[in-house]
């Protein structure tokens, strides 16, 4: 590493202030956020409770007897997880086949599907409101909330899944088969160990899209199927001095994925390539 | 096989997911309500009424924007999501018009002669009651007098235009953080429009002429805007574009306004000592310088519970509802929904917990909503047409555009006017 | 052999076979042959046929409220109130949102903001990524809190900023400039270097909310979630970076900057293009931020005036749409040809 050792201390001292002044400013908001969800109300806003105050439980007891926190937060998880899943399980075999199997069409085919992630949600809000709700009654469902969350992710999940795919070396495929490995046995040994990594980084970042969907699950539910981004839609603006009161409602709802993120980020990065990585 | 393999576990997750959603409910009422206080004191209080009745009820809170989103793309498809939802007077009468929402019919107990005749009026349609109102509200000067008094100065009530100008320089002190008048200026038809179109009606001016086309390049509204925009831009806080209800209460309540004209709601909010109420101020028009407005609750015609949904409605905008949060442990006399019913006026202990109560009744019966000779429309701070949300969203942002200085008043004006002429225009009135 | 497929019979999972890039399908073990093209087809059809009818059913109604009048309710012309082809008004729609006010103003904006948005999280991706690229203390810890602003709800992320942050009275800003304002105010009694204080202008706070500066505060919000995204694949892309070849280039002297104009800098390209892709993607359909900002004074999108004609009169609304649809789509093209041919290598 020549490189590093060429650099001089006062470099490196200097270039390793600065890396954590911008980890920590693009981390203060959240913090900010975290720290006033344990203020009231009025402390929130004051020069002199800036950093050292009293703190209170008092917002999120407010939240989870007002607004019934843990319903939302179980609706969210549902939706998330299942949403993930349905999407891995129709963009697997489908990235799977474009990967291996391409054909002059397959290039068309995922950029169509790129391009409908890039039609407007509000340009067919009123005919789904209408579809779903008078016609297929399915309106405030988790089935309908998985089904939109699933497609409207679909076409990224195919997009890193092919990407991924495509990087895996068909000569391990070929060796495989010339040793004589049945087909069943190419799959679990040879070609999901390979996968793993991409499947694993597309299923946690399609999580987190489905987790943080504010459009089409606060217009598509009532109650049941409601989640937290809904939430949060109810609370943006409430009476009086209310950041004490934002920041808990808004900490409940981003915490858990935040948390989630930090432990899955080795395999998030992994596989957060897109097929830029040569 | 693979194909195959991908359909069944296709189906099976469908089959769970339908069924972590199938919990049914038997007898429950869904409720859409604004995220207000008194909403959402309703919740507690009405945990008497599911142990009384067993009708569950299930709250969907939402910012008033959004509910109205919510509530119209429902009830315009049929309904059914909601059982009872809360509308404003600018919807209740066109709502009942178009046989949206139900009509409602109470006992002789709920004495619907105690409603206050204007808020009654103003959540009918020819003569029938759609909406029950939850609370009432009009609009007055809340000030603060220690501060007022401390500088030499007084607001009276129904004040000049101009000593009201008068009395936000005198207290206006940036530097110790009072601004002289809180005013209302982030866009949207139910917040800067609400305050301006209220001024611009003391003014004499109005939104539509006899055809129902907009008169907003008259001078009535040319002298209104041109006063607002020098007044908040002068003596309020900066950032005022983005300040409504909820806003301007924070700062309040934080001590930094000198005089606040809004929803006479807020006076129950307000935490500074040194408050006083005084009328709406006017620049000569005899009746209107002060608004009208209630939130109200009303049954979607879509839905299978107007039964208990009006039985439930006829108890939380009763007599008895009133005395219930007055009673209630983390309530009190000081929390209980004010402007619907003259009896909620009468009672001693309502009058020593709440000093604005005569300030307010005063206000609420001296509102004029009625169509008159100068406009033709129900409503003061909004005309009871279908198309005003559209019109209003897009005047309140060139009003917006003004005061944050990008526009001046006149070109903001004359695209107001343009704007409000095409939607008209478009929606078949010429 | 070469490269291909191996798969199983759709219809008999004891049928392996293998099937080459030239769509020659081989003769597996039990030698049966199997048509070259079903098994792939038959792997897409799921994902293909979903994402066909998510995007033709409510199009296409969309497309048909485009044409008619429609509105949800009136008055005057209660007829409008069901959607019915008696209302058939032809581009009528069209016409009344092509002369409406913003119609142009948002086209215009919703470039603006994207671009803008682009080019902010692309330089500051690059240059948080080649900052975090070689080892320091705590590198982890540094990286666990760059990201994290990605894993943020847009509404929270709005609200947080525009209420706690840039608010110009009560939140950090505000707060902010009334100490500095204090501060000066005292230093210009203090003996020496008062004089030096009373030359200071008294600072005024900037509202975030205004006309001029609500994109701005957009802008500043949506870099803030997507720097950290951008910093992600940069971050691994660097480290598939030739080593030895910077190494070289080290011994011959160049610059630390030559070695990141003419080494790193061209690595970066395609990642560079599928950040640019994946974001264009997610913000041409921005709302949440831009309501909560400034609900849409000086700040708009054709999805936020969707939303506004949605109030009441659906054909307009509808016909935003299909332009919505055209926009993004011309928005898609471009990016596809840009990205698309790399993609295939």
């Amino acid at each position: 590493m020549a490189i590093v050792a060429q650099s001089t201390k006062a470099g490196r001292i200097s270039r390793a202030t600065m890396a954590w002044a911008v980890g920590l400013v693009f981390f203060f908001p959240i913090f900010w956020m975290v720290l006033t969800s344990f203020k009231t109300d009025a402390d929130a806003v004051k020069p002199e409770f800036l950093l050292f105050f009293t703190p209170t439980l008092e917002n999120y007891t407010n939240m989870t007897e007002n607004y019934d926190y843990w319903r939302f937060a179980i609706n969210s998880v549902i939706t998330s997880v299942f949403a993930t899943a349905f999407c891995l399980v129709v963009g697997i075999p489908c990235a799977y086949a474009m990967a291996f199997n391409p054909t002059r069409r397959t290039k068309d085919v995922l950029m169509w599907m790129l391009s409908t992630k890039m039609l407007p949600a509000a340009a067919v809000l009123y005919p789904m409101t209408f579809l779903t709700k008078n016609f297929l009654g399915i309106f405030d469902t988790h089935f309908l909330l998985i089904l939109v969350l699933c497609l409207i992710n679909l076409p990224i999940a195919v997009w890193m899944l092919f990407t991924y795919f495509k990087e895996i070396p068909k000569e391990i495929i070929e060796a495989g088969q010339m040793d004589g490995v049945t087909t069943w046995g190419e799959v679990k040994e040879i070609l999901v160990p390979l996968a793993w990594g991409g499947i694993a980084s597309t299923a946690l970042l399609i999580f987190i899209f489905c987790w943080n969907e504010a459009y089409w699950t606060v217009r598509l539910t009532t109650t049941d199927a409601a989640t937290l981004s809904k939430l949060i839609e109810g609370n943006r603006a409430p009476e009086g001095l209310f950041f004490g009161r934002l920041s808990a409602v808004s900490t409940a709802a981003v915490g858990p994925i935040i948390v989630l993120g930090w432990f899955c980020q080795k395999q998030l990065v992994q596989g957060l390539t897109f097929g830029a990585v040569k | 096989m693979l194909s195959k393999k991908v359909l069944g576990l296709t189906t099976a997750m469908a089959v769970v997911a339908t069924g972590a959603m199938a919990a049914s409910h038997s007898k429950s009422l869904t409720i859409a309500i604004v995220n207000n206080g008194h909403m959402i004191n309703m919740q507690k209080v009405a945990e008497a009424y599911t142990a009384e009745t067993g009708v569950e009820l299930n709250w969907v809170s939402l910012e008033e924007g959004v509910l109205r989103e919510q509530v119209t793309s429902d009830t315009a498809t049929g309904g059914g999501q909601y059982d009872i939802i809360n509308i404003g007077m600018q919807e209740a009468p066109i709502w009942g018009a178009a046989g949206w929402i139900e009509p409602l019919e109470f006992g002789a107990d709920y004495d619907v002669d105690d409603m206050l005749p204007a808020i009654r009026n103003g959540l009918s349609h020819e003569g029938t009651l759609y909406a029950a109102p939850f609370y009432g509200e009009s609009s007055m000067v809340m000030y603060r007098k220690d501060l007022m008094d401390a500088a030499g100065v007084s607001v009276a009530d129904n004040d000049s235009w101009d000593n009201i100008k008068a009395a936000a320089a005198a207290v206006h002190d940036p530097d110790n953080g009072v601004y002289g008048a809180c005013l209302r200026g982030k866009p949207g038809w139910g917040d800067n429009m609400a305050f301006i179109t209220t001024m611009v009606n003391s003014f004499g001016g109005a939104w539509f002429d006899a055809d129902f086309r907009p008169t907003l390049d008259s001078d009535e509204w040319k002298a209104a805007i041109n006063f607002y925009v020098d007044l908040l831009g002068t003596y309020g806080p900066p950032g005022s574009e983005g300040n409504s209800f909820n806003e301007i209460l924070a700062l309040y309540n934080e001590g930094k306004c000198g005089m606040w004209i809004d929803a006479t709601i807020a006076a129950s909010f307000l935490e500074v000592d040194g408050v006083a109420y005084a009328q709406s101020p006017n620049a000569g028009n005899p009746v209107g310088a002060n608004w009208l407005w209630a939130w109200a609750m009303a049954v979607p015609a879509g839905t299978d519970n107007a039964d208990e949904a009006k039985a439930f409605i006829e108890w939380a905008t009763s007599k008895d509802y009133i005395l219930a949060v007055a009673n209630h442990p983390e309530f009190g006399w000081g929390s209980v929904p004010t402007g619907t019913r003259s009896s909620t006026y009468a009672y001693p202990e309502f009058k020593a917990a709440a000093g604005f109560a005569a300030a307010e009744m005063a206000a609420i019966e001296s509102a004029a909503p009625e169509a008159t000779d100068l406009k033709p429309y129900v409503g003061v701070q909004f005309a009871a047409i279908p198309e005003f949300p559209e019109v209003g969203s897009a005047v309140a942002q060139e009003m917006a555009a003004a005061l944050s200085g990008a526009k001046s008043v006149d070109d903001a004006l004359a695209a107001s006017q343009a704007a409000a002429d095409a939607i008209m225009k478009e929606a078949g009135y010429y | 052999m070469t490269l291909g497929v191996i798969g199983t019979d759709a219809n008999d999972p004891n049928k392996p076979f293998h099937r080459n890039l030239d769509g020659e399908t081989t003769i597996r073990r039990d030698g049966i042959l199997m048509s070259n093209r079903t098994l792939p087809r038959l792997l897409q059809t799921p994902a293909v046929v979903l994402l066909l009818i998510w995007m033709l059913v409510p199009l296409s109604m969309t497309l048909y409220f485009s044409f008619i009048r429609y509105v949800l309710n009136s008055l005057r012309r209660p007829e409008w109130t069901t959607p019915s082809i008696s209302n058939w008004r032809g581009f009528g729609n069209y016409e009344f949102v092509l002369n409406s006010k913003d119609f142009l103003f948002a086209i215009q904006n919703s470039l603006m903001i994207v671009g803008s948005i682009l080019f902010c999280t692309v330089i500051l991706g690059i240059a948080i990524a080649v900052l975090i690229n070689k080892a320091f203390p705590g590198r982890g810890i540094v990286r666990v809190l760059l990201i994290s602003p990605f894993f943020v709800m847009p509404a929270v992320n709005a609200v947080l900023w525009i209420n706690m942050i840039l608010d110009p009275v009560l939140g950090l800003q505000g707060i902010a400039v009334g100490g500095i304002n204090d501060l000066i105010a005292a230093m210009k009694d203090a003996p020496l270097v008062g004089w030096f204080f009373s030359l200071w202008p008294t600072l005024e706070p900037i509202s975030f909310r205004a006309t001029q500066t609500s994109a701005i505060a957009v802008i500043i919000m949506v870099t803030w979630q997507w720097t950290p995204f951008a910093v992600l694949i940069f971050m691994t892309s660097l480290q598939s970076e030739d080593q030895q070849q910077k190494e070289a280039a080290v011994l011959d002297g160049a610059s630390t900057w030559s070695q990141f104009r003419f080494l790193t800098l061209p690595h970066l390209g395609r990642p560079i293009a599928i950040v640019v892709m994946i974001q264009a993607i997610f913000h041409l359909s921005l709302y949440a931020e831009i309501e909560i900002v400034s609900r849409g004074n000086g700040n708009k999108n054709l999805p936020y005036l969707i939303g506004e004609f949605a109030n009441n009169n659906i054909g307009a609304a509808s016909a935003t749409g299909i332009f919505a649809v055209i926009l993004a789509n011309i928005v898609a093209i471009f990016l596809l040809r840009m990205i698309g041919k790399t993609l295939m290598d």
